[in-house]
């Protein structure tokens, strides 16, 4: 009888391990996917850090502790829970976001910073075991520090960072400081004036007393109003800059073409002009009057003549210069030629 | 008829220890003897005769069945040379005694290696491997030994290769010297910046033996003099483009298995403020050490402010054990 009770025993023991109806045995494992993501490898420089890792395990227990404990040096005094977040979930880890407070309830896990200079962090599950939800085995865990109150070490090696408590599950963070984690670049950019000419040769060819002609750059010039050539300004200058023109009217020998003058005027065929306009494109350059209308201009009478400028620093702006010439039937016959200077000034 | 029910007490509690579940860490070193040939990424340590009593033989000879076979960290040898330990020392190449690695009466050593900016620990333990990945094989004294598996002896060959995290930056201030709108600066160590990209500025060196590698992240802000900015590239890769403002970076990998990341990786240049912190490289946790070479450029236009601009840039490794 005695050995057949002791069978029993013996089945019953077999049965009750392999249905787990014997005392509970904590299943503890080894964390899995550990990481530290620091805001900060420098010594003794404020860190945030955010925490992840997965439990094999879960912590669904009101008696289940989650510790991790910061090595020699870290300096967490003053570290406030408010600045402690802790989420979790079966696919991110931030699906479950818990409330954290000093001691454990229905409703929050308790939170408390410990140990010399608050290296020890211990969160204790809620008195359901519960709380926002429950930390499932193969959650994924997430514990944020924000960098207030969180100093790294002062010595530059690697840290290992334990996690334990009672939810039965092992595991470490691996981290290394180092003397400087930073790159600091320095760039000089001194001050600038761009400036520069397409064409420095442009031409009106054979000029007409019955048709207006239009300068080219390749000195044939044309009936219809067309680019000579363009002049390209820019500055950092905080006053920006003027450009001006100087020179002469179109001139041989003693006989001149004359100038347009200061007012902005239409092309008139078999009348003398010379006369420039420019139209403006890019940066914040504009073209100064007379010579920013439909019609021509010239005035050679306040040489050198203010033709552009910016009132600030300006990327650069091209100007199309479109230069006209008309002739009467008295100007007389002859190559007529004029060297125009233009000029930029930077305002610093 | 007490003993009977002893006799059947003990299969039971036998079984009761088989079948609680046992708290271990997951070994990232683990070695067994095998009476085949060791499998996968396996490396034979050596050879025995039998599993207790044995005389040893080095992993190139073929007079004994029972294999020591290690397997883990990638990059695991049997090279004498790096970063090693001795495992034993035997006195023939074949049919040999052994000794403890302390001893130096015999010289035909038996070594387990990892790359060389991992560490392996070893030691002779009484009773068990405790905070050790794994149990080599035993060892019956300190010399003139016979071998054996785990089980074998008291004295235990104790093995581990610590988690590892390597992170440097070459240099920690660089720069552009004077940037121009009429071409292209690239940063230099010197803090002169050159004309031509044809140097890294500094480099970044990582690695690591974690299980799911490692990722890098840039942090910071744009090059910046007084509240006056030059214009960061942005997300996407983008070429050179002189009299525009740009400021951006590169990475080159000068050596090892990591990776940069895009857009980064290519030979356009990109700084992505908006995603900061954003990952710039990335590697796998196999000891390698990465050399990722670090180019910066910088182009201004007409209107840049003038004055003296500098940024101050993080660069942050994190392991994925």
């Amino acid at each position: 009888m005695q050995r057949v009770f002791s069978s029993l025993v013996l089945l019953v023991s077999v049965l009750a391990m392999n249905m787990g109806l014997l005392v509970p045995v904590a299943n503890a494992a080894s964390l899995t996917s550990l990481s530290d993501t620091m805001s900060s490898s420098k010594i003794s420089t404020a860190s945030s850090h955010v925490m992840k890792f997965t439990t094999p395990t879960g912590a669904s227990d009101s008696s289940d502790t989650i510790i991790i404990t910061f090595p020699s040096d870290f300096n967490l005094t003053s570290k406030a829970i408010s600045s402690v977040t802790f989420t979790h979930g079966s696919s991110t880890g931030a699906e479950n976001t818990e409330t954290l407070a000093a001691s454990p309830s229905a409703t929050a896990w308790g939170a408390v910073f410990s140990g010399t200079q608050n290296r020890i962090f211990t969160l204790t599950a809620p008195t359901d075991g519960v709380g926002t939800a429950s930390v499932a085995a193969s959650d994924k865990i997430i514990i944020t520090y924000d960098s207030t109150n969180s100093t790294n070490a002062s010595s530059a090696t690697n840290y290992t960072i334990p996690v334990s408590g009672t939810f039965g599950d092992t595991g470490n963070f691996y981290i290394t400081l180092l003397t400087d984690d930073q790159v600091s670049v320095t760039a000089t950019v001194s001050e600038s004036l761009t400036f520069s000419i397409s064409d420095n040769s442009i031409g009106f060819g054979t000029l007409s007393t019955s048709a207006a002609r239009y300068a080219t750059g390749d000195t044939s010039g044309t009936t219809s109003e067309a680019e000579a050539h363009t002049l390209v300004v820019g500055t950092n200058a905080s006053n920006g800059y003027t450009m001006a023109v100087n020179g002469s009217t179109l001139t041989n020998g003693a006989f001149t073409i004359s100038a347009i003058g200061s007012s902005n005027t239409a092309s008139s065929a078999g009348s003398e002009q010379f006369g420039i306009r420019m139209t403006a494109t890019g940066g914040s350059g504009t073209v100064t009057a007379p010579y920013a209308s439909s019609g021509f201009a010239l005035d050679t009478a306040a040489f050198p003549d203010q033709v552009a400028s910016a009132t600030g620093s300006s990327a650069s702006t091209t100007y199309s210069v479109r230069y006209l010439a008309n002739i009467a039937s008295s100007t007389e016959a002859g190559s007529y030629t004029s060297t125009l200077t233009y000029t930029a000034t930077a305002n610093f | 008829m007490q003993i009977k029910n002893q006799q059947l007490f003990l299969p039971a509690l036998v079984l009761v220890i088989l079948i609680i579940p046992v708290n271990f860490a997951q070994a990232l070193l683990s070695c067994n003897v095998s009476a085949s040939a060791c499998t996968g990424s396996e490396v034979t340590v050596f050879k025995m005769e039998a599993l207790s009593n044995s005389h040893s033989e080095l992993n190139n000879q073929s007079n004994y069945t029972k294999r020591v076979c290690c397997s883990g960290p990638v990059g695991l040898g049997t090279s004498c040379s790096g970063s090693y330990v001795t495992v034993v020392k035997l006195y023939a190449s074949a049919n040999s005694h052994a000794e403890q690695n302390s001893q130096s009466n015999y010289t035909n050593s038996i070594c387990l290696s990892v790359p060389a900016s991992e560490t392996i620990n070893l030691a002779y333990q009484a009773n068990n491997c405790a905070g050790y990945d794994t149990t080599i094989a035993s060892i019956s004294g300190t010399t003139n030994s016979h071998m054996g598996d785990a089980s074998a002896y008291t004295t235990k060959i104790c093995a581990t290769v610590p988690e590892s995290l390597t992170f440097s930056i070459s240099d920690n201030s660089i720069g552009f010297g004077n940037a121009s709108t009429a071409s292209a600066r690239y940063a230099t160590g010197d803090t002169l910046g050159s004309a031509t990209d044809s140097s890294d500025a500094h480099t970044i060196s990582v690695s690591t033996n974690a299980t799911n590698g490692y990722t890098m992240t840039i942090n910071g802000a744009t090059l910046d003099s007084g509240g006056s900015t030059i214009d960061a590239i942005g997300a996407t890769a983008t070429a050179s483009s002189v009299g525009t403002e740009q400021f951006g970076l590169r990475f080159l990998i000068n050596s090892g298995t990591g990776s940069a990341s895009s857009p980064y990786t290519s030979s356009n240049w990109a700084l992505d403020t908006a995603s900061f912190p954003d990952e710039v490289a990335s590697g796998l946790g196999d000891g390698i050490v990465t050399i990722l070479g670090a180019r910066y450029i910088v182009n201004i236009s007409a209107s840049t402010s003038k004055g003296s601009y500098s940024s101050t840039l993080t660069y942050a490794v994190t392991a994925n054990f």
